[in-house]
């Protein structure tokens, strides 16, 4: 056949042009394995660990908050994993972009792994520190103790009231200084019994130091800020028949039947926030401290349930609340 | 190979390489589906051990609250679940060290969770029952983590996988440019041979059209229709050299020919001319015979009245005769006389034997030129057959001339005719002539014997009166003869007055034939002229033939 040689050199051409247009394409082809890197969040859980009912799951539960609808990742240690605190905090810095560590139980180690990393950026919930790559969460315990201080003075019969704190620490003090001007301020006869169990994770402790409150000192409505410790007066209240007011979350279903209401600190929306604001100011923290009150939204009273509360309670309890949020009411911490 | 072939090679070879790129890319898709086909169950699993722990740490806070026996095993079979879902994310396809960390971290805390879990709703302990809910999501949060790496992997393979597809389909379309322009250029270059090849053959038959037939076609080697279409055109080509070559030929041919008959023609003109004059000598020939023979009617004439004369002297001497004895005296005188007379009329007879003698000549004459007639009208007829064939040659333009060499070969026919008639005229004037002479010499004869016995008279008066009855007995019958000499005289007269007649009418046929040989001239002519537009079309068709140049 005479075009032959012409159909042969058509075909290498178009092997050529499938050859080249190939290799153009392979070029292309490996590019665009970009990570979206999210930001990594590591928190140091409290002693107990995850299911203290407390600071652990509110931290636990605002991470997840934040995980779900900011876009971050977060890892935890517990101590019991750990061993030491030292050791969890050492490791969340080599993953994390920011390490978050909870209550004053821990602020020695993170302050010690703080100095370690200087330019790490460090949150500590409930605590303060000097160290400038440390910056702290505060919240306004008071100003919740004293509004649900207020419904425990319009409730009690005995005019007994009273208060078990975890561990003697001024933070707790406030809880107290908080509980007792509402209490005082609603109900001037009210006397408040006050004791400290040393511990936020002995419900059986707690549990007994409530009983005694009840049967020695007729308190009838006990105020707990006092963690898992707690957990074990609120259920000791419901054998007793007598009530109670839950500390940090509404603690309702822990004692259905004694749990009037609960201050609630909402360390988990404290914590989002906090997050929201480290990722709003590319990974810093505009302020030193942080403090949250009752008009962040994360300090906040539990829904009355167990005793009725008519509308002349609330009316006098609105009567102080309005006075305490309007700033006409300033509470005295010791 | 035949076009239909080479078309249908060509649509094969496109098919062929659109397959190529078809299978190429089926393989490829195949490929991409195998890649992803290993990490959803592992994705799935995380999933499912998801929701299983959510149920687990529902049911433990259910279980916290209310510790039923139904809320116990429900717990107790979802971690049964999440154990073996555990199992099976651990053995998935998770090979990064960080992924194998989570699964490993994931593995440690579920351990505990269901030892603490089962402590717990065996001992019916309600605040640990609910701990361990709360410890369940950390194991979520795990596999949170978890699950993000294994997305993370998914998504890339899912970008490998699409930028694979994009890739495949750049080439796919990369592919079908280059097969559409390959093909299409091939085509292009194929239907531009074939159109190629066409417009040569074209280019070729319309130099043919114009009558080039110098113009070179090139043996085709292919074997395609197309080649043996140019195979039949160099074929057609050369079998018309041939023929316009031989039509050259011809035409070169008919004009010799033509030539050849023009020039006939002229030989043909000249023997008609030779005819007219011929024809106008037979004319004067016969002119000249017409005075000759109003010669001979006056001698003839005049030799009657001689003859009359001649009776009146007889019946004299008859009566003289009578009257001889009587004067006897007288008689010697008287036919001194008579002697005299005698002699006269010897002179006067040989005199007519002269004329006769001139007559017979001139009969002669009149023979020889019939005979000329004779041979000239056997030529004539010769010509106007060689005239018929001519003109059968010339065809459709020789048919005139045709009609005139019959009406020629009539007219000679005719001649051929009159010239027996005046020869057997001639003859009977001949055989009239041959009688006079006969009675002239007998005449002659009696004179002499005449004089004879005149003479004896002299001596013998006496056998004189004896015989002088004798004499009016001979006078009677020399009356008698002289009678019958009259009667041919007359008869002579006849003879000639046939001849003059016959002479007009030869002279009047000589007359026809000059004119039929003017008409025949003109024939000639017409003749020539066809003969010339013969050679006119002969040299046209030698022009048209010019047009190809062989």
């Amino acid at each position: 056949m005479m075009r032959k040689p012409v159909s042969r050199r058509m075909v290498l051409r178009w092997l050529i042009a499938v050859l080249v247009i190939s290799i153009l394409a392979g070029c292309g082809s490996n590019t665009g394995m970009t990570e979206d890197k999210r930001v990594h969040v590591g928190v140091m859980l409290s002693d107990v660990g995850l299911g203290d009912q407390s600071y652990s799951d509110a931290a636990f539960a605002g991470l997840v908050s934040a995980r779900d609808e900011l876009g971050i990742v977060f890892d935890y240690r517990e101590l019991e994993q750990v061993g030491t605190f030292d050791q969890g905090f050492e490791e969340l810095v080599q993953d994390s972009d920011m390490v978050i560590g909870l209550g004053f139980q821990v602020k020695d180690s993170l302050e010690t792994i703080a100095k370690k990393h200087p330019d790490f950026p460090f949150v500590i919930v409930d605590e303060t520190s000097e160290l400038p790559n440390v910056t702290s969460i505060t919240f306004k315990e008071e100003e919740g103790s004293y509004l649900v201080g207020l419904i425990a003075g319009l409730k009690t019969r005995s005019d007994k009231v009273g208060f078990l704190g975890g561990v003697d620490a001024p933070l707790i003090h406030k809880f107290q200084a908080g509980f007792e001007q509402g209490l005082k301020a609603v109900n001037p006869d009210a006397e408040l019994v006050v004791e400290y169990a040393g511990t936020f994770g002995d419900a059986e402790l707690g549990a007994e130091i409530a009983g005694r409150m009840f049967r020695e000192d007729d308190v009838d409505i006990v105020y707990t800020a006092a963690g898992f410790t707690g957990v074990g007066a609120l259920q000791e209240a419901e054998k007793q028949h007598k009530l109670a007011i839950g500390v940090d979350t509404d603690q309702f279903f822990v004692a259905e039947k004694a749990v009037v209401t609960s201050m609630m600190k909402n360390v988990d929306v404290a914590i989002r926030t906090a997050v929201e604001t480290f990722l709003t100011n590319n990974g810093q923290f505009p302020e030193k401290q942080i403090v949250f009150g009752l008009k962040d939204n994360a300090i906040g009273v539990a829904p009355i349930r167990v005793v009725p509360f008519g509308p002349e309670d609330q009316q006098q309890y609105d009567e102080f609340a309005e006075k305490l949020e309007a700033g006409s009411t300033v509470i005295t911490l010791p | 190979m035949k076009l239909q072939g080479k078309m249908v090679l060509n649509a094969l070879i496109s098919l062929l390489a659109s397959l190529v790129l078809v299978a190429y890319i089926i393989f490829q898709l195949l490929n991409m589906n195998a890649q992803n086909k290993e990490l959803v169950p592992t994705l799935l699993n995380i999933q499912k051990l998801n929701g299983t722990l959510m149920q687990i740490s529902q049911g433990l806070n259910n279980y916290s609250a209310t510790m039923t026996e139904s809320n116990k095993a429900s717990i107790l079979n979802e971690l049964q679940k999440a154990e073996e879902l555990v199992t099976q994310v651990a053995s998935g396809v998770l090979p990064s060290g960080e992924e194998q960390e989570w699964v490993s971290s994931i593995q440690t805390k579920f351990g505990k969770l269901k030892g603490e879990t089962e402590q717990a709703v065996n001992g019916q302990d309600s605040p640990e029952a609910k701990r361990q809910a709360i410890r369940a999501q950390g194991i979520q949060n795990d596999l949170y983590m978890l699950n993000l790496l294994a997305e993370a992997r998914y998504e890339a393979s899912t970008r490998e996988l699409e930028n694979s597809i994009q890739l495949t389909w750049q080439i796919a379309l990369a592919g079908a440019i280059v097969l559409v322009v390959a093909v299409g250029a091939y085509n292009v270059f194929v239907s531009r041979q074939l159109a190629g090849r066409i417009r040569r053959l074209n280019e070729a038959a319309g130099q043919i059209a114009e009558g080039n037939l110098m113009v070179e076609i090139a043996e085709p080697k292919g074997k395609d229709e197309l080649d043996e279409l140019g195979r039949s055109f160099r074929l057609m080509k050369n079998n018309l050299h041939g023929i316009v070559h031989s039509v050259d030929q011809a035409g070169r041919s008919v004009d010799s020919l033509a030539q050849d008959i023009d020039q006939h023609n002229d030989t043909m003109q000249e023997i008609v001319n030779q005819v007219a004059a011929a024809t106008e000598e037979l004319a004067v020939g016969s002119q000249k015979t017409a005075e000759d023979l109003a010669v001979t009617v006056e001698l003839v004439d005049e030799m009657s009245q001689l003859f009359e004369a001649n009776l009146a002297g007889t019946a004299q001497s008859a009566a003289y005769s009578s009257e001889a004895v009587r004067i006897m005296d007288k008689g010697s005188r008287e036919m001194e006389e008579q002697l005299r007379v005698v002699a006269a009329n010897r002179q006067a007879m040989s005199e007519v034997e002269q004329t006769v003698q001139t007559l017979e000549a001139n009969a002669q004459e009149i023979t020889q030129m019939t005979g000329y007639v004779s041979e000239i009208a056997k030529q004539t007829t010769m010509l106007s057959l060689n005239a018929s064939i001519e003109a059968a040659r010339a065809g459709e333009a020789g048919k005139g001339f045709a009609v005139v060499a019959d009406e020629v070969k009539k007219l000679a026919d005719q001649s051929a005719v009159t010239a027996k008639q005046i020869f057997s005229a001639v003859e009977g004037i001949t055989a009239a002539m041959r009688n006079v002479k006969d009675s002239v010499a007998r005449s002659m004869e009696l004179s002499r014997e005449q004089e004879e016995a005149a003479a004896l008279t002299g001596q013998s008066f006496t056998e004189v009166s004896q015989q002088v009855q004798q004499i009016a007995g001979h006078l009677d019958t020399l009356t008698a003869d002289m009678n019958r000499s009259q009667h041919m005289c007359s008869q002579v007269q006849e003879a000639v007055a046939n001849m003059s007649a016959i002479t007009e009418q030869s002279a009047g046929g000589s007359e026809e034939i000059a004119a039929s040989t003017t008409e025949q001239r003109r024939s000639f002519a017409l003749a020539a002229e066809k003969v010339k537009q013969l050679r006119q079309i002969a040299g046209e068709l030698q022009q048209e033939l010019q047009r190809f140049r062989l």
